[in-house]
């Protein structure tokens, strides 16, 4: 009795603002005949009903002058609505790649590229990097049988035949465009030694290892 | 025309919007535009920020009405993004309730002038209603919605929308008596 109270109560609203279907307006029409509790309910929610019904006969009409502002908002994001026909081929375009990339098979490859660069990497960094100097060669020199040198300007060949001769040592490559020289020095020289006597001698400007 | 019919046609309206039919956009528009602009202006209290925001909001139905499913009605899925967008709005701002309303209330005074038309009076004393009851007490008589339909756009159960219907009733004929205004002269 009392859940059927409610329930009728509850269509108030509807019944006034024309939600309820033929057959429950029909319904309710009959228990509120019966009913002075409810039909009291209806008429304060009537009042209400009617004040916004004023409301709804003082609505402006549709504003031309909001609308336009409504189309330039859109203009300005790029999607005027008005069918552009130039701008079909990038939309198309732009669907295509959309799709492609979409796609779950493109996907999985996309995944797979990028693990064998990640594999490649990670193997890769266990190795020893090779560094470049202006001192390195483009040649595999032994490190210890080789060092590097640039002679004084000064220097004369008989000078520098001499002392090359004196600590063991033979041009193995050079010169470079900045005038480097890379020296071998025989099996059993000491290649610290040789790099101390080139770099007092008068004739070498730099001495230093192969690296 | 019937409810069905009003649903059927924001549908087809909404639908030929989603494949940028100008024309069915702006039948859209026209019908809607009355209760979206009455809607925000009541949430925002702010007629020109009110503007701002149905502009956006119609930006949005003409670049989102491709996601508009057709679940609930065209007006309920307008009034949605228009809400959503209004809280955007508002975050940040203070409500611009009328605080001078409030303190005459609260002395006893009457803001109600005898010339004040009924339209008047309901505009002053649902400015005194609290948020959640003016928005059902709306939804419901100004904008002609179910309570699933307004549940939908306010996110509360079924439920709490057929409560709070009659509680707001209530408060609204209680606000009616503290402005002076009996009930039955409204």
């Amino acid at each position: 009795m009392m859940s059927e109270r409610r329930k009728w109560r509850a269509r108030i609203p509807l019944y006034l603002n024309g939600s309820l279907g033929d057959e429950q307006r029909h319904a309710f029409e009959k228990i509120l005949e019966e009913n002075p509790q409810l039909r009291r309910e209806v008429e304060e929610f009537a009042k209400i009903h009617d004040l916004y019904a004023d409301f709804q006969q003082q609505m402006p009409p549709p504003s031309e002058r909001v609308f336009r502002r409504v189309e330039a908002a859109i203009r300005t994001q790029g999607q005027a609505p008005v069918a552009k026909p130039a701008a079909q081929p990038f939309r198309r375009l732009g669907k295509t790649l959309t799709g492609l990339f979409a796609a779950p098979r493109l996907s999985w490859a996309l995944v797979a590229v990028q693990l064998v660069i990640i594999v490649v990497l990670v193997a890769g960094r266990g190795q020893t990097p090779v560094f470049r100097t202006l001192t390195s060669t483009p040649q595999a020199v032994h490190p210890a049988a080789a060092v590097q040198v640039v002679f004084q300007a000064h220097a004369a060949e008989a000078q520098i035949r001499k002392m090359l001769l004196a600590i063991g040592a033979s041009i193995a490559d050079g010169p470079t465009a900045e005038g480097l020289y890379t020296l071998r020095l025989a099996d059993k020289t000491d290649i610290e030694q040789a790099l101390q006597r080139l770099r007092q001698s008068p004739l070498v400007r730099f001495a230093g290892r192969v690296y | 025309m019937t409810e069905e019919t009003v649903r059927e046609r924001e549908k087809r309206l909404l639908e030929a919007t989603a494949r940028k039919d100008r024309a069915a956009f702006r039948q859209f528009y026209d019908i809607t535009y009355g209760q979206v602009r009455f809607f925000l202006i009541r949430k925002l209290h702010d007629e020109n920020l009110a503007e701002d925001v149905l502009v956006e909001t119609y930006s949005a139905v003409w670049l989102k009405a491709g996601t508009f499913r057709g679940k609930s009605r065209g007006l309920t899925w307008v009034m949605g993004i228009a809400c959503n967008l209004a809280h955007k709005a508002l975050r940040g701002r203070r409500n611009h309730r009328s605080l001078e309303d409030l303190a005459q209330l609260a002395n006893g005074k009457h803001p109600v002038d005898e010339d004040f038309s009924r339209k008047q009076v309901l505009a002053k004393a649902l400015d005194v209603l609290s948020d959640k009851h003016r928005q059902v007490l709306e939804l419901v008589f100004f904008h002609g919605m179910t309570y699933p339909e307004a549940a939908e756009l306010l996110k509360v159960p079924v439920n709490t929308v057929k409560s709070r219907i009659f509680y707001a009733k209530k408060s609204l004929l209680k606000i009616f008596e503290q402005m002076g205004v009996h009930a039955d002269d409204v």
